[in-house]
């Protein structure tokens, strides 16, 4: 098998990452050091921005059979990714595209093909330690469950504590340990490119002593709460103080611990603390009905998400959580009590104590990180040099951004399998065989298989039955393949132990037979061994088997959709994001057609200055003009936009009005935004009262002269972040530091007063703030309720503004007003139209989930990035461009698009076209074809959830195999199993 | 009386209850026999007529169980079964049939002592109201 | 409120109302009309669609009958656009059906002119039949006498629902004279039609109101007795398995059903196609089982699918081969439905169906 790529980290980036390039056809090999997969999620129960889960929403949409279809965190199951737990890589070496990749695997301790999951081992070893997944506030054993719900579900031993004792070897019922083994070196050669996806670390808070964590039981870190609240948790959900289980009253979060702090050498920002604190204090307050205090400790409240304002807003209002503005500069024990007390300075300078039950530590990213030596080699690629802390979202953008350029190392192009039906065996009526594993006689003393097999005989559409000592070996599956040939059957069930071993074979099984891979089902024989009586097992095991072979029975062959991919996109706005998209695409091979209204290309990036911006946007310019694969058509309209994934056809209008159709298979959407325009602040009153792009602009190209300004002010979300426009632009604060910043170093006589609500310095940009203060540039903080205010009388612009430190006002006569307005979208009003794809209460194109589908638009096939999706920094909308032409390639990657088994499909015969199951489909998957009046589904984005059919009076939407009749009569197997 | 054993039909969701129903499994979380068990890939699946058969056919008690809002694994689709459901259980209680003989819970995939909790809670409201009326009758 | 007089001492209603059909098709007000009529082959007057004014000699639109819902029929006729204007005459509880079945794109009003009327009830056909049978002119009798009113179906008189909505034009019998009756346009469209037609406007009827708060009172106080009485009987399951004891699962009432809009029932389908070893299974279960089977399910799946939309026709009662009165049980149950779904069936057609989510995100235009 070659493998494409390796990719360490199987966090959601890394998981991302791998399925990106699994989609594309390509073979990867995905490992993590820790025993299980999902990194720091799978301890997150809910993420904002929505407190919601929503992991499995990562999982491949097209061509999903060749995915899992449960629970992400339960595992990695693709049929194009190897997961391997408890590895490393150890080395790199040789040239991009024919690496050769040692990885060094952990012995673990058990067999995973001989465990039966048991637990005896666990319940013997007399080792306790404390429990990571858990933050330590639970312990475990040395032979433990890394992650609760993860299959395969056995245990491992964690060497670096394990005495040796012996006591679970004997304990095991099946000898599936062994103490003695070593590590394994696996080498994986041809590999065309290595993806790092392993994350910086999360800063130790042990490390200082500021705050007495390690020491004070109920100082605990952000992660270390959400432990204590999960359901999965030591307290399984209930939320009490560590140190005596008590609930807690008052709870306290401090912000920036081990980020901004120049003391730890920490100068940056761990850009996703602050939501994370916000999230878990309204998970904490609903989790005590909010009979909870909680107070937020920060000193910015760095809300620069799109959509995060609000979500802060609404917290604020709805749990009254409080904000406190300062550096909280100790934390105490309480005498008698378990409690502590908190003192700061606040922000009209007073000294403050409180006391408090928890504190939480928002610890975030760790310092000092170090890389692997094989780092710089050809053919590596990290997610970001530094790690930063991102939110999911771009966590997923990032990992495209990796994916796409191991994808530019080549590989082979995506040929999916050819597969033969015997149609003529499945044209017949349902023929089911039935595989019962006896498992060696382990299941005998708990299940009575002589009793199934006589009871099914009598059963409608009684399966053949074929008993087998071990279906799981080797042996076994042969025994199935020469029953599949010698018979007739043409439905599988098999149950047997462990089902999910079976995953890989089953599907060779169903390649010989030639039969569709979802004909074939396993259950679980064991999970029906619960403790009861043995009739009663065997009941319940008889039930399922009745109901799986009778739903199998009902489930008629897939008429398989073969949609041939028209392999061309389109892309609509040629600036930064629009660009990288092109040119990802084309990249691959696809042509693209390029569209901009504007004659020029560039977007917003045409008012760059010279510097590394306007040289990364040159060279992107003259690569994607000069592509052969892309088309570029300037000053042009898009009219129309019709079809479906894979096959869209575009109606453009081009300069000289003559209309032109363009096909494609997927289409891109950048349409940009631009800068706001505001009425607060007296702004066009003067002209001395610029904008913040307008300022960088006139310095940049030089029309601007800094020894012009000797008293400039800035005033930051001028006529934002408050309603109607309640969200962050994201760059103005950057923006902003460096205009002051150049006027600073030009002319170090002026000053500058900047008047800002909370500095949105995220990530690294930390250092460019730590700058300006350094040079002597002046901060005010306001509220909403005490914004400075403007006036202009006799051409001179008079600022007052609330200093809270001084507890008075401030009066400033400047010759420069800066203000910083904020992004707003261009052409989406439109555009949305034109799509038919969503918009945000503010005009932005509403992508289909912010963490999980980050520039998916809620129509499959179409893809929107850059400032029309939300306001970004210019290397996060070319990042976006890539993100978004990664899941276009998902589309146009593949010759032809296939309906996947679990689809709805309409009996016309049976559709009285009302139409009612159109909007209930949340994937926009139904639609009326007015030609022939009859009722359709695009195979392709329909995720077969069942909600049309469970709408469907007439009972006319067939879904597979969950197809009524079946799950009516299972609903009645399982009643009568329960009256006999 | 203290032989009654009811029987309960628990429709659950494939992503997130099932997930939990696994989790109490794996986690030797112990729930009552009474209940048996089908998957669905959705709550937005279940279609009303799969709760009246349960019912007519003799159940005592139908749980359903799906993501959290904003957890569906397809959107939305447990917001539907919610409406849904509400007029089901509406339509059932005209008819003698206690409410809460139905019931609908949101389990996310990590909970699985909240599945254990839900179940024996919900067999034990069940056993309190007594079998169901149609339990003997000859007719569906 | 806009009243146009209709005096017609002389030529009776019925043909005064005739004669003004007659002429909107002959000045091609409209192309063609829906109306009950008589015709030499049935002993009740049927739905019938005309195009030619000259034909109408049989037209009968207050006839106290209604062997089918003539929404149905008026859903069939405007299902795809025609281009042409047609004339619905039809009850007040058939304009809620179809209203209901605009929701569902099953027909459009775009170029329908409805005129309905006060709605004194109908009759069984047997009973219409026979009546109809002692002598001339039945409808006029029955709008005279209290004692052929008195002959109306349970449902009818259970129904407080008798003034039309979402017509054009009413026809008002209650607060006239014998004789002379009006029009009540109720939209513009209504009036421009009276207009062309040569009507003026002229005074309210004097009793109207006192007439209608007066049938409303009489249909509620029986209304509410017959509801409790059934709510009654619902409650248990042994009161519901008497009630449809003798259902011979013909779907017949779900064929007459104006808003049951299937093209097959779902219980004829091979869902509930069951196979010799289910059903022997069932009855082994229980050691007997009721043929057929599924006849619950059926009233109840018919209830969850439709309830909300039940618009109290009662055309299911009249059409049950076993005499069940499966009216009472539909209208009883629906109404909870309707109040727990704060819905009203045929109130507007902008209203959403309850239990279909409409999603923000709908697949825009
Ligand atoms: S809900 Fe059913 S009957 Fe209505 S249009 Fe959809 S498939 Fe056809
Ligand atoms: S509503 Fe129907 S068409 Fe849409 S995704 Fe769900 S199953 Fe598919
Ligand atoms: S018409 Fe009467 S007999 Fe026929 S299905 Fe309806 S209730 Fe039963
Ligand atoms: S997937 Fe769980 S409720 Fe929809």
């Amino acid at each position: 098998m070659n493998i494409h790529t390796v990719i360490a980290g199987a966090g959601i980036s890394g998981i991302r990452a791998a399925f990106d390039l699994a989609e594309l056809g390509h073979r990867v090999v995905l490992l993590d050091k820790a025993p299980s997969s999902g990194g720091i999620l799978s301890q997150l129960d809910h993420q904002f921005p929505d407190n919601h889960c929503g992991m499995c929403t990562l999982l491949p949409m097209i061509d999903r059979d060749k995915g899992p279809q449960f629970c992400l965190r339960k595992g990695i199951f693709h049929d194009h990714v190897t997961f391997i737990p408890s590895a490393e890589i150890v080395s790199v070496k040789g040239p991009a595209g024919q690496l050769s990749v040692v990885v060094e695997k952990q012995h673990t301790g058990i067999d995973p093909l001989k465990c039966m999951a048991c637990g005896s081992c666990e319940s013997v070893c007399p080792v306790s330690v404390p429990d990571g997944f858990n933050e330590g506030y639970s312990t475990r054993k040395a032979v433990f469950l890394p992650v609760p719900h993860q299959i395969p579900n056995h245990r491992i031993i964690d060497f670096s504590v394990c005495t040796r004792c012996g006591e679970c070897v004997k304990a095991c019922p099946v000898s599936a340990i062994n103490l003695d083994g070593e590590a394994r070196k696996l080498e994986f050669n041809p590999v065309n490119a290595v993806i790092l996806a392993t994350g910086s670390g999360q800063y130790d808070p042990a490390q200082s002593d500021l705050y007495g964590f390690g020491v004070l039981p109920n100082v605990v870190t952000s992660k270390g709460l959400e432990r204590i609240m999960s359901s999965s948790g030591p307290s399984k959900g209930q939320l009490f103080r560590p140190s005596d289980n008590k609930p807690i009253k008052r709870m306290a979060f401090l912000q920036c611990v081990g980020s901004r702090n120049l003391m730890e050498n920490a100068d940056h920002c761990s850009s996703v603390c602050c939501m994370f604190a916000v999230k878990e204090a309204v998970m904490a307050c609903e989790k005590s009905h909010d009979d909870l205090t909680v107070s937020i400790f920060y000193m910015d409240m760095r809300t620069f998400g799109r959509d995060f304002q609000r979500y802060k807003d609404q917290a604020e209002t709805s749990h009254g959580l409080r904000f406190i503005r300062c550096r909280v500069h100790s934390v105490e024990p309480c005498e008698n009590t378990d409690g502590m007390k908190i003192s700061y300075v606040n922000d009209k300078g007073m000294y403050m104590e409180e006391t408090v039950d928890l504190v939480v530590l928002s610890t975030g990213k760790k310092t000092g990180l170090t890389h692997p030596d094989f780092y710089q080699n050809e053919g590596v690629f990290a997610l970001s040099d530094t790690f930063d802390f991102k939110d999911i979202g771009e966590s997923l953008v990032a990992a495209d951004v990796a994916a796409g350029k191991a994808m530019a190392l080549g590989g082979p192009p995506h040929t999916p399998e050819q597969r033969i039906f015997d149609t003529q065996r499945l044209s017949k009526k349902a023929m089911p065989l039935l595989v019962l594993c006896q498992c060696g006689n382990n299941l005998s003393n708990d299940l009575d298989l002589d009793l199934i097999e006589s009871h099914l005989s009598a059963m409608p559409g009684a399966p053949q039955i074929l008993k087998l000592e071990q279906a799981c070996g080797a042996a076994g599956f042969e025994s199935i393949g020469t029953a599949l040939t010698s018979s007739q059957a043409n439905r599988v069930v098999i149950a047997a132990c462990n089902p999910f071993l079976f995953d890989h074979k089953i599907k060779a099984l169903a390649r010989d037979a030639q039969l569709p891979d979802g004909f074939f089902k396993t259950l679980d024989m064991r999970s029906h061994v619960t403790g009861k009586t043995k009739n009663e097992q065997t009941q319940s095991l008889l039930s399922q088997i009745k109901s799986t072979v009778n739903s199998l029975n009902l489930t008629l062959p897939v008429y398989r959709e073969k949609r041939t991919v028209t392999p061309s996109a389109l892309v609509v706005g040629g600036g930064p994001a629009g660009l990288s998209a092109a040119f990802c695409l084309a990249s691959a091979g696809i042509d693209v057609d390029l569209l901009d209204k504007e004659s020029q290309l560039g977007g917003n990036g045409i008012h760059f200055s010279p510097g590394p911006e306007k040289n990364s946007l040159d060279k992107l310019l003259s690569s994607v003009t000069n592509h052969p694969k892309i088309r570029v058509h300037p000053a042009t309209c898009l009219t129309r936009h019709q079809g479906l994934a894979g096959v869209f056809t575009a109606t453009i209008t081009t300069p000289n009005a003559v209309e032109q159709k363009i096909p494609h298979g997927a289409a891109i959407v950048a349409t940009g935004g631009g800068q706001a325009q505001t009425l607060d602040y007296c702004a066009s009153q003067h002209n001395g009262i610029l904008s913040v792009f307008d300022l960088a602009k006139g310095l940049g190209d030089k029309t601007l002269n800094p020894l012009d300004f000797s008293k400039v002010v800035m005033i930051q979300c001028a006529g934002t972040r408050e309603e109607p426009r309640n969200y962050c632009s994201r760059i103005c604060c950057t923006k902003a530091l460096l205009n002051a910043i150049a006027i600073k170093e030009a002319n170090p006589s002026a000053s500058i007063h900047i008047f800002y609500r909370d500095m949105m310095s995220y990530g690294e940009s930390e250092k460019i703030y730590t700058r300006a203060r350094q040079a002597g540039i002046l901060f005010i903080p306001f509220d909403l309720h005490k914004k400075p205010q403007v006036a202009v009388n006799n051409q001179t612009i008079h600022v007052t503004g609330f200093d809270p430190v001084l507890q008075e006002d401030v009066q400033l006569a400047p010759d420069l007003l800066v203000l910083s307005t904020g992004i707003v979208p261009t052409d989406n009003q439109i555009i949305s139209k034109i799509f038919h794809i969503n918009t945000t209460q503010d005009g932005f194109l509403k992508e289909a989930n912010s963490k999980w589908r980050p520039v998916d638009s809620g129509r499959e096939g179409i893809f929107v990035c850059g400032l029309a999706r939300a306001p970004l920094g210019f290397q996060e909308a070319m990042d976006e461009g890539i993100s978004a032409a990664m899941r276009a390639l998902r589309i146009l990657g593949r010759p032809f698009l296939e309906t996947p088994q679990v689809t709805a499909r309409v009996r016309h015969s049976l559709c009285s076209r009302c139409q009612a199951c159109i909007p209930e489909c949340p994937y926009q998957a139904r639609y009326l074809d007015e030609e022939n009046g009859k009722i359709m589904v695009d195979s392709v984005s329909c995720q077969g959830c069942g909600a049309c059919a469970s709408l469907c009076p007439n009972s006319s939407i067939m879904m597979g195999q969950f197809e009524e009749k079946g799950i009516m009569d299972s609903i009645e197997f399982f009643l009568n199993e329960a009256c006999p | 009386m203290s032989e009654y054993k009811p029987k309960i039909v628990a429709l659950v969701c494939n992503w997130c209850t099932y997930t939990a129903a696994d989790l109490a499994g794996t986690s030797r979380l112990s729930y009552p026999a009474e209940i048996r068990m089908i998957r669905l890939m959705c709550t937005g699946m279940i279609d009303q007529k799969y709760i009246l058969k349960a019912f007519l056919d003799g159940a005592d008690g139908v749980f359903i169980g799906g993501c959290h809002p904003g957890d569906c694994h397809y959107i939305d689709g447990n917001i539907k079964a919610e409406k849904r459901i509400g007029g089901t259980r509406n339509l059932l209680s005209q008819f003698g049939f206690e409410p809460d003989r139905l019931a609908l819970q949101w389990i996310g995939a990590s909970e699985g002592p909240e599945f254990q909790h839900n179940m024996t809670a919900f067999v034990e409201r069940i056993t309190a109201l007594g079998p169901s009326q149609v339990a003997d009758r000859m007719i569906l | 409120m806009m009243m146009y007089p209709l005096n017609s001492p002389d030529q009776g209603i019925v043909q005064t109302v005739r004669s003004m059909l007659q002429e909107l098709l002959g000045k091609k007000l409209a192309d063609a009309v829906l109306v009950l009529a008589s015709n030499p082959w049935s002993d009740v007057p049927m739905p019938t669609l005309f195009t030619d004014p000259d034909r109408m000699e049989g037209v009968d639109p207050l006839a106290p009958v209604a062997p089918v819902s003539s929404a149905r029929q008026a859903s069939a006729l405007t299902r795809s656009p025609s281009g042409k204007t047609v004339v619905l005459v039809l009850r007040p509880c058939e304009i809620r059906a179809l209203i209901e079945l605009v929701k569902l794109n099953q027909c459009s009003l775009e170029n329908a002119i409805i005129i309905s009327m006060d709605c004194l009830g109908r009759m069984e056909n047997k009973i219409f039949s026979d009546e109809a049978k002692t002598g001339p002119g039945i409808t006029e009798r029955f709008l005279s006498s209290p004692e052929l009113q008195g002959k109306i179906t349970t449902t009818c008189s259970t129904c407080n629902d008798f003034l039309p909505e979402n017509a054009d034009i009413t026809l008002c019998t209650l607060g006239a004279e014998p004789g002379h009756m009006g029009f009540e346009a109720l939209t513009d469209k209504g009036k421009a039609l009276l207009e062309s037609l040569g009507f003026k406007k002229g005074d309210d009827l004097p009793k109207r109101k006192q007439d209608i708060a007066a049938l409303a009172d009489k249909r509620s106080l029986s209304k509410k007795e017959l509801f409790d009485a059934t709510a009654l009987q619902m409650s248990t399951i042994d009161g519901f398995q008497t009630f449809i004891g003798r259902c011979l699962n013909c779907y017949n009432c779900r064929t007459a059903c104006p808003v049951c809009y299937c093209k097959e029932c779902v219980f004829l389908t091979d869902v509930f196609a069951h196979p010799p070893e289910l059903l022997l299974e069932r009855a082994t279960r229980r050691g007997a089982v009721k043929m057929p089977t599924d006849t619950s399910m059926f009233h109840l799946t018919r209830l969850s699918h439709i309830g909300h939309a039940c618009v109290g026709c009662g055309q299911c009662s009249s059409v049950c081969p076993s005499d069940i009165q499966v009216a009472d049980m539909f209208r009883t149950v629906s109404e909870k439905t309707q109040a727990f779904f704060n819905y009203t069936p045929g109130r507007d057609v902008t209203e959403p169906i309850p239990q279909l989510v409409v999603r923000n995100g709908k697949r825009g235009d």
